[in-house]
């Protein structure tokens, strides 16, 4: 019985046949169960089909983004001249705002003069006299009060004032808020008066420093 | 391989020869537009940042144009407080009007050379002031700079007291101030 299944030609060149092979093998019919064409072309369809989901995904996802783009456009257009109004409206109010905070930074100072003056009037001891107060206030960041004054009685009695004195600006909440450093600079008797001198320094905190 | 050779292979796999066809079309498709992914995502992240910028900036600025004229308003306010640096004498009446009014007395007020090198839009204006009274009056000539219609820093002050004489009995004491007044050019 003949073979249903084609040979091929190299196959023929190894086994020689024991008669000569009349069959034309372009010619016949493909007899195979499954034929061969079967897998060519679901394999070839497969590949397109697979080739056109990706374009069409694809594609569909460039759509989505073109239609995004021309919403985000369509939203910037609608809302453009209120934007510029609103920006234009905005830089006003920030050169209005620099003026303003330019008047409040040239006023402002941590503790004025004359709640200072009230502050020593307030804890001033009756033995002390200050005889000045000098407020050196042009460099922020080196602001400072230089006292000067008298006290009565002993020496050994109006040095322990002095000190004490100063113990008292240290404790003032107000001051202690505002000065770093309280220090008595120098406590000497006075040639003119006989009385004890005092120089006490005070310097301010720098800006920021609580 | 000839024209017959392919036309023979097109007639026995026609579904496969399209089908390879139709491939390459599709890869060589996929190929050139591959780029308009990137290009159309890129150029959408920026125009919906811009717009979600925009659409804040305006939600944000609903009531900003009714703030901007109560700014404008406290500006004009503060600016009629400003002096003018060109006037002196009208300056200068700014002092002798709080001599006249807290009862001190006026020793000395000049005017400094004004600092060119200014980055505000207004200028300080500086003077020397120096008075003399009594305790009570020297505090209110200050707290009435301090308050006072124009805007004022000090650069120094020293208080003095007075001693010997009559200023000495009546607790007088001398007030010098480097004071600057916040003014216009």
């Amino acid at each position: 019985m003949l073979s249903l299944s084609k040979k091929s030609d190299e196959q023929a060149d190894v086994e020689p046949l024991w008669h000569p092979d009349f069959r034309n093998v372009e010619r016949l019919p493909d007899t195979k169960v499954v034929r061969t064409t079967f897998f060519i072309n679901t394999a070839a369809i497969a590949a397109t089909l697979a080739l056109l989901m990706w374009l069409g995904y694809r594609e569909f996802h460039i759509r989505t983004l073109e239609q995004q783009i021309s919403e985000a456009e369509h939203q910037i257009d609608t809302n453009s001249r209120q934007n510029k109004e609103a920006l234009r409206l905005s830089q006003v109010f920030t050169d209005e705002e620099k003026k303003l905070d330019a008047a409040a930074n040239f006023v402002h100072a941590p503790l004025s003069i004359t709640e200072f003056i009230e502050i020593l009037g307030n804890t001033l001891p009756a033995e002390i006299s200050i005889e000045s107060v000098d407020a050196r206030l042009s460099d922020a960041r080196n602001r400072s009060y230089v006292l000067r004054g008298l006290v009565a009685g002993t020496r050994d009695k109006a040095s322990g004032s002095a000190s004490a004195y100063v113990d008292t600006l240290r404790a003032n909440p107000r001051l202690k808020k505002v000065f770093d450093a309280i220090t008595p600079e120098r406590i000497a008797p006075d040639g003119a008066t006989g009385l004890l001198s005092f120089e006490i320094s005070l310097k301010e905190k720098p800006e920021g420093k609580k | 391989m000839t024209t017959a050779d392919i036309t023979a292979s097109f007639k026995k796999q026609p579904v496969g020869f399209a089908c390879g066809l139709l491939c390459v079309v599709l890869g060589a498709l996929l190929y050139f537009r591959s780029d308009v992914v990137d290009a159309d995502q890129a150029d959408y992240d920026a125009k919906s940042a811009q717009a979600a910028k925009i659409v804040a900036n305006v939600s944000a600025s609903k009531n900003l144009a009714e703030q901007v004229k109560e700014i404008q308003t406290a500006t004009k306010e503060m600016e009629g407080r400003l002096l003018q640096s060109g006037q002196l004498g009208i300056n200068l009446q700014y002092f002798y009007k709080l001599e006249t009014e807290t009862g001190v007395k006026l020793v000395d007020v000049h005017p400094n050379g004004i600092s060119k090198n200014n980055k505000t839009a207004y200028l300080p204006v500086p003077f020397n002031v120096s008075i003399q009274g009594p305790y009570k009056k020297i505090m209110l000539f200050l707290a009435q700079l301090e308050n006072g219609p124009h805007f004022c820093h000090f650069n120094s002050a020293t208080f003095t007291k007075l001693t010997g004489g009559e200023g000495a009995s009546q607790n007088m004491m001398t007030l010098t101030l480097n004071l600057e007044l916040l003014g216009q050019p």
